[in-house]
């Protein structure tokens, strides 16, 4: 009985140290929920869209998020970090969306959003011009690498959209563009985010592939 | 045919360069353990007292193999490496006679030298002593080959090393249910068998713990020590699953009589240190042959 007790405290002290103190953990910062990458952006105004979600383990699942955050003032920088499953799940179809935001005043918005709102409308940054019968947002001469960052590719929004996007952050309700073309089946998302294709090798690890093979090598 | 002969040659003074190293050898051990006398004034009998044998020819052995590590290069110019050699092998020399004293002091801090090989000739003594010498001659040669050439690594290693085999050693008390101290005293060789399976299959693990990327030295020192913890979470369980599938169970009904018989008690230390050996062995396989790093999956 004492050498259970021995045992489980052994592998307890295992447990606990590894996930304090394994150089393999270290470097990787943990969120449970969008809010928690206020520790991790310093600098603002910023904005945090999500990439990719990733997982990783046989039996146990650990739950990876890929985030690249656009400061307005710095180069963007692509970070990885581990979370909960429940988060995980959740944020699926937000994939290409901006999930944190700070502005310059320190107000944080985390309804998942258009990568790049924060910085539109914001007279710092660009300007509404007048074209077919709409405005659209223009980013003056030295922020003009914003929307290469942000992943719009041609797109420029609408007053419109910047509009409906404001009444969906006063309902606290996500936004996908109008015509849905953000998140992860959104048009945009899918051009800048192509999705990860399965490489050709993970199609022919079957048993009964590598069984085929290996009589073919072996015995023919 | 004067290439071959010209390294020949060369062989034949490295081989006798060597011998003087062993002779330097004879004397630095007399100065680190003044009670072996006979051995520098060659009063020393072979068949006079085999506990003495084995202790003094398994230092010589385990010396031995530390040497096998170090390495000549015939670019460099033969007085260059011989330099380099006989620098090596003094450095080698005092670790070696250093970490002796050290692992000495840990696992046999209840007896002494004079006593149990001279005046007692106590075999399990000597063959404890005979395991610690190879032991630490290995983990010697293990740190030796991940030190990267670098004093301050070898250094911080060694003492690393030590600490840890230093610890193996004395969870043998844990291990065992040999009474450890009691057992020798009573020149009971099963204790010994045991515990010369109980560290080579220590030694094995820890030697496997050493070889992982070395880049930065704090971490890969904590990359030892989680492997360890590892191995020692990992042990128990083909301990007890070697037991259970073998059926290795002692049928004696008169107690613990066993560990006190001669015979029976070299059965059962056979037995503990066998079972061990053939866990760590399965362990060694299980904590670093299975590559577990995996990739990343995309959801």
């Amino acid at each position: 009985m004492n050498k259970i007790i021995i045992y489980i405290i052994l592998l307890v002290s295992y447990l606990s140290l590894n996930r304090a103190i394994a150089p393999d953990n270290l470097g990787l910062e943990y969120i449970r929920t969008s809010q928690d990458l206020s520790k991790i952006i310093k600098h603002y105004p910023a904005t945090a869209i999500l990439e990719r979600i990733m997982t990783k383990g046989y039996i146990i699942k650990t739950y990876y998020q890929k985030y690249k955050i656009v400061y307005a003032h710095r180069s963007p920088r692509e970070i990885i970090v581990r979370t909960r499953r429940r988060f995980a799940e959740q944020s699926k179809r937000f994939v290409g969306m901006s999930l944190f935001s700070i502005d310059e005043d320190k107000n944080i918005n985390t309804i998942p959003m258009p990568p790049g709102i924060i910085f539109i409308n914001n007279q710092k940054f660009g300007q509404w011009y007048f074209k077919s019968a709409e405005y659209f947002w223009k980013f003056y001469r030295s922020y003009r690498r914003l929307p290469i960052y942000l992943g719009w590719g041609s797109f420029r929004p609408s007053k419109e959209f910047y509009e409906v996007s404001q009444e969906s952050t006063n309902a606290k309700l996500p936004y996908f563009g109008l015509d849905n073309q953000f998140g992860a089946k959104g048009e945009i998302t899918l051009q800048y985010l192509p999705r990860p294709q399965k490489h050709q090798l993970f199609n022919s690890i079957k048993f009964g592939n590598l069984f085929k093979r290996y009589l073919k090598t072996n015995y023919n | 045919m004067e290439e071959i002969l010209d390294r020949f040659l060369i062989r034949i003074i490295f081989a006798l360069f060597c011998c003087v190293l062993l002779y330097a050898y004879k004397y630095i051990h007399f100065l680190f353990y003044r009670k072996s006398i006979k051995q520098v004034k060659n009063e020393f009998n072979l068949l006079e007292n085999p506990s003495d044998t084995l202790h003094f020819l398994s230092r010589i052995l385990g010396m031995v193999i530390i040497f096998s590590f170090v390495e000549f290069n015939r670019f460099l110019s033969i007085e260059v490496s011989l330099s380099h050699l006989s620098l090596v092998s003094l450095t080698i020399m005092v670790c070696y006679l250093c970490s002796l004293i050290i692992i000495e002091a840990i696992v046999l801090h209840k007896f002494n030298y004079r006593t149990e090989i001279l005046k007692k000739q106590n075999f399990s003594y000597a063959i404890i002593a005979f395991s610690l010498n190879i032991s630490t001659a290995f983990m010697i040669k293990t740190i030796l080959l991940h030190s990267q050439n670098s004093a301050m690594i070898f250094l911080t290693l060694w003492l690393f090393g030590m600490c840890l085999l230093g610890l193996t050693a004395r969870l043998f008390t844990f291990y065992s249910r040999f009474q450890f101290n009691r057992s020798i005293s009573q020149k009971n060789i099963g204790v010994a068998i045991s515990f010369v399976f109980y560290i080579f299959a220590g030694t094995y693990l820890l030697s496997k713990s050493f070889d992982q990327p070395h880049i930065e030295k704090y971490q890969y020192m904590l990359r030892i020590f989680f492997k360890v913890f590892l191995s020692i979470l990992i042990v128990p369980v083909f301990l007890y699953a070697i037991k259970f599938i073998f059926a290795l169970r002692i049928k004696e009904k008169s107690g613990n009589d066993y560990m006190i018989d001669q015979e029976k008690s070299i059965a059962f230390g056979l037995s503990e240190g066998l079972t061990f050996l053939i866990s760590a062995i399965m362990t060694g396989w299980i904590v670093y042959n299975i590559n577990l790093t995996g990739v990343f999956t995309f959801v």
